[in-house]
């Protein structure tokens, strides 16, 4: 009787374990290529889709549908309770790597949506495929002059009065970053530009060159005279200084 | 005729009684724009402008209300260059500006109410727009940007590299698309290098682009590997193009080693010497290559020369030996198999024919392989390649062949050290070396070559051979030479950078003669003078099974090896030989297999020779 008993328990320990164990494997974000998403969109299934870049870059180009949901936008996490669980929630981003730790990724994660996937190849993979973008308010481009890894310490001492604005995540910029930068991400560019001074000379830094004009151009438009730009940002830096 | 004048007349008057009108309603409508949007860009300039000739309205539609339009009530529709650049706006969806920076027109052709043509020559012209934003550093302050502010119409401007309005996007974290982009630069770059009239112009020379399609780089990216390889751009660090002897190239000697670098990670200062753009024709520059070069056409020619020669003139008396027999009635036109209650004589061991299956599959995957390098630039290159799965796979199946002919060229060895010192018995081991059960050539061979010939040309019988003949003692030493030279250039070619720690980098361009000239070698004298030898003389023809059965009747071992035959009486052994005829499986298996081989063997040279007579 204590042997069938233990084996009970044993049973019932394993099942629950296995049945944790894949609770834990849904609760994981799936990739999901830009075919599938297509297809699923035309078949008119209920997809959630989320630019979890930046405002910016969203306003600026966008897969159409897509809602502009800054990962770190702590206030829209209770959006997720609204969705109905049987949604499919997609993410990705513009310009900028997607945060592998999105707040808003966990939010729906945590709010028992099954389906929340990642977009494999981001907007540019839409792009690619010859697919349409809308631009709800794009930044027109500005000739931001480009400065070369090799040229930053001349450039700096030539400068007036420079100022290098880092527009990557907190995150990225908390695990390195170039001396005397200043954190300006750019999911909170369009929310904090009026605390850079106007009468510095800026040099913008980004993960890897893509969202540098954007950034750049942004602030041109608001009013920033010289603004310039890193060329190929903190990963050529790195490459550049290996 | 006089009715087609007319008729055009009409037409042409016609076109121009409807143009006068719109020209004037366009000119209306511009005029009633320009009373509020009096601002000189709108009306001097906008009217000196490329776009001078249309109306407000030819961008700016919509607007069909001018009262609503005034009060702001109404905008006019979002401008659509498409309207009317429909080609340029096309292309442009694609290019890399518009799919990873959503950039539009009007971000490089700002002020467009204003736009003028530029006065300047349209390299200089773009150059100058596209390094607004992008740094000229590299390209427009040196190398080709330097030449087009020099006013050099050939040299290359932003757009002849990167297209205008269609500059692909690759993404640089795929290693594909890193590969597309190498490969597709690689082609550009060498568009205008291998022009002949740029070259001459320019007092440059083509075979910066020849040479570079004739070393591995060039060769592996041809057939489609170049993910691997280096292309231009890898060495000449995409924009710097500047010439070695220039400080500021990534090719001077002081940078030299970094650039090498990027690619080879584990690599000696020494391996800088190697060249990327060998020319082996340029004896003095190139000195070793040369003496390479031509070191391996001697070779190849005299070995084709007299194996060739020898080939045909077999061919020719075996041939009219058989005509003769057969019309006397002594050969029986039978394909039937062997009987097998047929006693037969022992010629090789289990070991030996596995060992030889394993040398001939080993064999097809490396010719099968490695051709397709050697000649990447023909047509059937791509072809071979991919029915390996791919260049990827390819270059792995041939080295897994190279390691199992490293293994039986090592057991070989093996087996030769122990038929010299049996049981370690040093004693006798020159009557061993240079006696009749070994594959060493003696002086009898000598002999037996010009016997031979006397025998070709009916001046006497044809020698008396023992257990080995003298070209299949040619045959198994070419395999030590082969191995000595195939196999250790091979290894170099794989592990470029770790030799650089033994021999300096010019090595390696040696290495990569010796491989292709070698492989041609050994190739073609296997699917013609081995062939030929074994299973295509006419007595043979068309198969010689016994090294896939193991056994030979003893009727041919009396006529092919008579003098082993005597021996093996002479000693006693002649019956411990004896052995039953080979099954039907074993038949089988010699027929599909052996005729197989000949069929692939002889489609490979075919090949070959396409590719040496056409490319």
């Amino acid at each position: 009787m204590k042997n069938i008993v233990l084996f009970l328990v044993a049973a019932i320990a394993i099942f629950f374990g296995i049945a944790g164990f894949a609770g834990a494997e849904q609760s994981k974000i799936q990739s999901m290529n830009v075919q599938t998403l297509k297809s699923g969109m035309d078949k008119s299934e209920k997809i959630t889709l989320i630019d979890g870049g930046s405002i910016l870059a969203c306003m600026d180009a966008k897969i159409p549908g897509a809602l502009c949901l800054p990962c770190d936008s702590e206030k829209e996490a209770s959006f997720f309770p609204s969705v109905s669980k049987e949604n499919k929630i997609v993410f990705y981003s513009g310009l900028q790597p997607l945060d592998p730790d999105c707040a808003l990724i966990s939010s729906a994660l945590s709010a028992g949506v099954k389906g929340v996937y990642r977009l494999e190849g981001g907007l540019a993979e839409w792009r690619k495929k010859g697919l349409p973008v809308v631009s709800e308010k794009r930044t027109p481009r500005v000739a931001a002059h480009a400065i070369q890894v090799k040229q930053l310490p001349d450039w700096q001492k030539a400068a007036k009065n420079p100022l290098l604005i880092d527009v990557r995540s907190p995150k990225t910029f908390a695990a390195g970053h170039l001396e005397g930068a200043v954190n300006f991400p750019l999911s909170r560019l369009h929310l904090q530009y009026a605390d850079i001074p106007l009468d510095r000379t800026l040099l913008i830094v980004d993960d890897d060159g893509r969202a540098g004009l954007l950034a750049a151009s942004y602030l041109a438009r608001k009013g920033f005279l010289n603004v310039q730009r890193l060329q190929g940002g903190m990963a050529a830096y790195q490459r550049g200084t290996k | 005729m006089s009715k087609i004048l007319f008729r055009t007349i009409f037409m042409l008057a016609a076109l121009w009684v409807a143009w006068i009108p719109t020209q004037a309603g366009a000119q209306a409508q511009t005029l009633k724009c320009q009373t509020c949007h009096s601002d000189s860009a709108f009306v001097d300039l906008f009217a000196a402008s490329v776009h001078g000739n249309n109306a407000c309205t030819s961008c700016h539609t919509g607007i069909d209300d001018i009262a609503r339009h005034s009060s702001g009530d109404k905008k006019s529709n979002p401008v659509q260059c498409s309207a009317c650049h429909k080609e340029i706006a096309a292309s442009f969806k694609k290019d890399v500006h518009a799919m990873v920076q959503n950039m539009t027109c009007v971000d490089c052709h700002q002020k467009i109410h204003t736009i003028t043509k530029s006065e300047k020559p349209e390299k200089i012209a773009v150059q100058e727009r596209c390094v607004r934003c992008h740094n000229p550093e590299d390209f427009a302050l040196m190398g080709h940007g330097k030449a087009v502010a020099a006013g050099n119409a050939d040299s290359a401007t932003c757009s002849d590299c990167h297209s205008l309005h269609a500059m692909t996007s690759y993404d640089a974290a795929s290693g594909k698309e890193k590969a597309m982009q190498r490969e597709a630069y690689t082609l550009r770059c060498k568009s205008c290098h291998a022009d002949q009239g740029i070259a001459d112009r320019n007092d440059l020379s083509t075979a910066v682009a020849d040479t570079y399609d004739q070393t591995y780089h060039g060769k592996v990216l041809q057939v489609g590997d170049s993910e691997r390889v280096a292309g231009c751009a890898d060495c000449h660090t995409g924009h710097n193009t500047l010439k070695a002897d220039d400080p500021h190239s990534a090719l001077n000697p002081v940078h030299l080693y970094t650039s090498c670098k990027t690619c080879h990670k584990t690599m000696h200062q020494r391996f800088v010497s190697f060249e990327a753009h060998p020319n082996a024709v340029k004896g003095r520059s190139y000195r070793s290559l040369h003496v390479a070069e031509v070191f391996m056409i001697i070779l190849l020619a005299g070995v084709f020369a007299f194996f060739w020669l020898h080939t045909f003139l077999w061919w020719r008396r075996a041939y009219l030996d058989k005509c003769c027999k057969r019309k006397a009635g002594f050969i029986e036109d039978t394909l039937a198999p062997e009987c097998r209650e047929v006693k037969q004589i022992q010629r090789f061991n289990v070991t030996e024919r596995v060992m030889h299956v394993m040398l001939i599959l080993s064999f097809f995957t490396l010719v099968g392989t490695g051709f397709p390098i050697k000649y990447s630039e023909t047509a059937w290159a791509k072809v071979l390649v991919n029915l390996w799965g791919g260049p990827h796979m390819a270059s792995i199946f041939h080295r897994i062949a190279a390691l199992v002919l490293c293994a039986l060229f090592f057991y070989t060895l093996w087996l030769s050290i122990r038929f010299l010192f049996p049981k370690w018995r040093f004693r006798g081991w020159i009557g061993r070396l240079f006696g009749p059960d070994s594959l060493f050539p003696n002086m009898k061979d000598l002999r037996d070559i010009k016997g031979m010939f006397l025998w070709f040309f009916s001046k006497g019988s044809m020698p008396k051979f023992d257990r080995w003949t003298y070209w299949e003692k040619f045959d198994f030493l070419a395999v030590f030479w082969g191995m000595l030279a195939i196999g250790l250039s091979g290894f170099m070619l794989w592990f470029p950078g770790q030799f650089s720690y033994v021999v300096p980098g010019w090595v390696i361009n040696i290495a990569t003669i010796v491989h292709s000239e070698e492989a041609f070698l050994a190739a073609v004298f296997i699917f013609t003078v081995h062939f030929f030898n074994n299973h295509i003389v006419p007595n043979k023809f068309p198969l010689e099974p016994n090294i896939f059965t193991g056994r030979y009747t003893l009727e041919a071992m009396r006529e092919e090896r008579p003098l082993e035959y005597e021996r093996m009486v002479a000693e006693g052994k002649l019956e411990s030989m004896k052995r039953e005829g080979p099954g039907l499986g074993a038949q089988l298996f010699a027929s599909v297999f052996g005729l197989g081989s000949l069929v692939l063997g002889l489609l490979l040279l075919g090949l070959i020779f396409w590719a040496v007579l056409f490319y």
